[in-house]
């Protein structure tokens, strides 16, 4: 069995992060959590995750000012927005800032599926 | 809504790339959304009929509605009302995608109709959404006349919120008459501006067992008295409905952005001007607030 998959959470809503870590740790991902944008670069730094859940209206810093420092910090970060407003206005500004993914809320245990299986083995 | 969160399913799935939903989305608004469409998202006719009728076209001057009712495939009814659709943009996602030639029509019929099985709506709740037309009934059931302009905002609003109580807590809702928003509502209450081209202050507000049952069949959690995890659950619900209004309100061209939420007990709404709408659900009262900023 391969090494687990880093998963970040970033979202300030406290059920969307436990509903997220309840599905990604039945998936065997290991799963650290920010609530703001801010906070989500520096546990970024730290933990070095696989792939990101980023929302986008947080306190602090929003998911796109966050997806845009971490991009900075790391050109290879996956990082998948996760988010209520799609907007094709937001949509169009996360996919040309370097967001892999853009998922609608609410999302589905099979959406998130996908995005950890589509992850390079370790 | 329809056409934002097709686009999202459709990235989701992998059945567009980032690129073409990126290109379909910003040439969607000169679309005119044909009738071949409409029929094939009613579920009126299936993908084969409309390339049948449309080949038919080819080879007879005559337009789409008359081959399809001649052909047994439409009737009137059925017509007038994929005419009246017409109108709306409601569809104009997938039509863009097929001109742009991304999907045959085969293909979006299947999307679309895997798209609609999995977008936790269950028949029961389709039937119902349908038998009950919340766009026509707060407009002849509640009163924002003295809003002026903002009073369509507001009926499309409180529209939308019935719609979604209805697809995530489960029950219908009944409103009562609006009155003017006044100083303090009483009880938990989530409240959240949407800013942008107008400006939106929102809030639900409840007594404690009915912000408990919201919270609980929202989160699907065991949720047991008034916690982090209540609070939270019922900001998200009010969150994910103002996200369905400002995708509704791009679909118009208008851009808006969601504030964070904030969860107080008994606010004064002393800077907005507005209305409570009281809505009755089998748990409990409701209450919500949609209005305006006063700056």
């Amino acid at each position: 069995m391969g090494a687990k998959k880093r998963v970040l959470i970033c979202d300030d809503s406290l059920l969307v992060r436990k509903k997220l870590r309840d599905s990604l740790e039945e998936m065997n991902c290991e799963v650290c959590e920010a609530t703001n944008g801010k906070v989500a670069v520096d546990v970024f730094k730290e933990k070095q995750p696989d792939v990101v859940f980023m929302d986008i209206v947080m306190p602090e810093a929003d998911g796109l000012e966050a997806l845009k420092n971490i991009k900075e910090y790391d050109a290879d970060a996956r990082i998948i927005m996760l988010s209520s407003t799609g907007t094709s206005a937001k949509l169009i500004q996360a996919l040309k800032g370097g967001a892999v993914d853009f998922i609608q809320k609410p999302y589905t245990v099979e959406q998130i599926e996908k995005v950890i299986s589509s992850l390079p083995a370790k | 809504m329809f056409s934002q969160y097709f686009g999202q399913y459709l990235l989701n799935k992998g059945i567009l790339t980032s690129e073409k939903l990126t290109d379909v989305l910003a040439f969607e608004r000169s679309v005119h959304v044909k009738l071949g469409i409409l029929a094939i998202n009613a579920g009126m006719m299936s993908a084969a009929q409309v390339e049948e009728v449309h080949e038919l076209q080819r080879k007879k001057d005559k337009r789409f509605g008359e081959i399809a009712m001649e052909r047994g495939y439409l009737t009137f009814a059925q017509l007038e009302d994929l005419l009246q659709q017409q109108g709306s943009r409601q569809l104009s996602l997938s039509q863009a995608i097929i001109d742009r030639g991304y999907m045959t029509l085969g293909e979006l019929e299947a999307a679309l109709d895997s798209y609609k099985k999995e977008s936790r709506l269950s028949t029961e709740q389709l039937d119902a959404m349908e038998a009950v037309d919340f766009d026509k009934l707060v407009r002849s059931f509640l009163d924002f006349s003295a809003a002026g302009g903002l009073s369509e905002t507001y009926y499309d609003y409180v529209a939308l919120i019935l719609r979604n109580i209805l697809r995530f807590l489960n029950e219908v809702p009944v409103i009562s008459h609006s009155v003017p928003l006044e100083g303090k509502v009483e009880g938990w209450t989530v409240v959240q501006d949407i800013v942008g081209e107008i400006d939106l202050a929102t809030a639900l507000a409840a007594d404690d067992t009915a912000f408990l049952e919201i919270a609980r069949r929202y989160s699907q959690e065991n949720l047991n008295e008034i916690d982090e995890l209540a609070k939270d659950s019922v900001a998200e619900f009010l969150n994910l409905v103002n996200g369905i209004y400002c995708v509704n309100a791009s679909d118009k061209g208008l851009e808006l952005n969601l504030e964070p939420q904030s969860m107080t007990s008994s606010p004064e709404f002393s800077h907005v001007i507005g209305y409570i709408v009281p809505i009755d659900l089998p748990f409990g009262k409701i209450k919500l607030v949609v209005g305006q900023p006063n700056k």
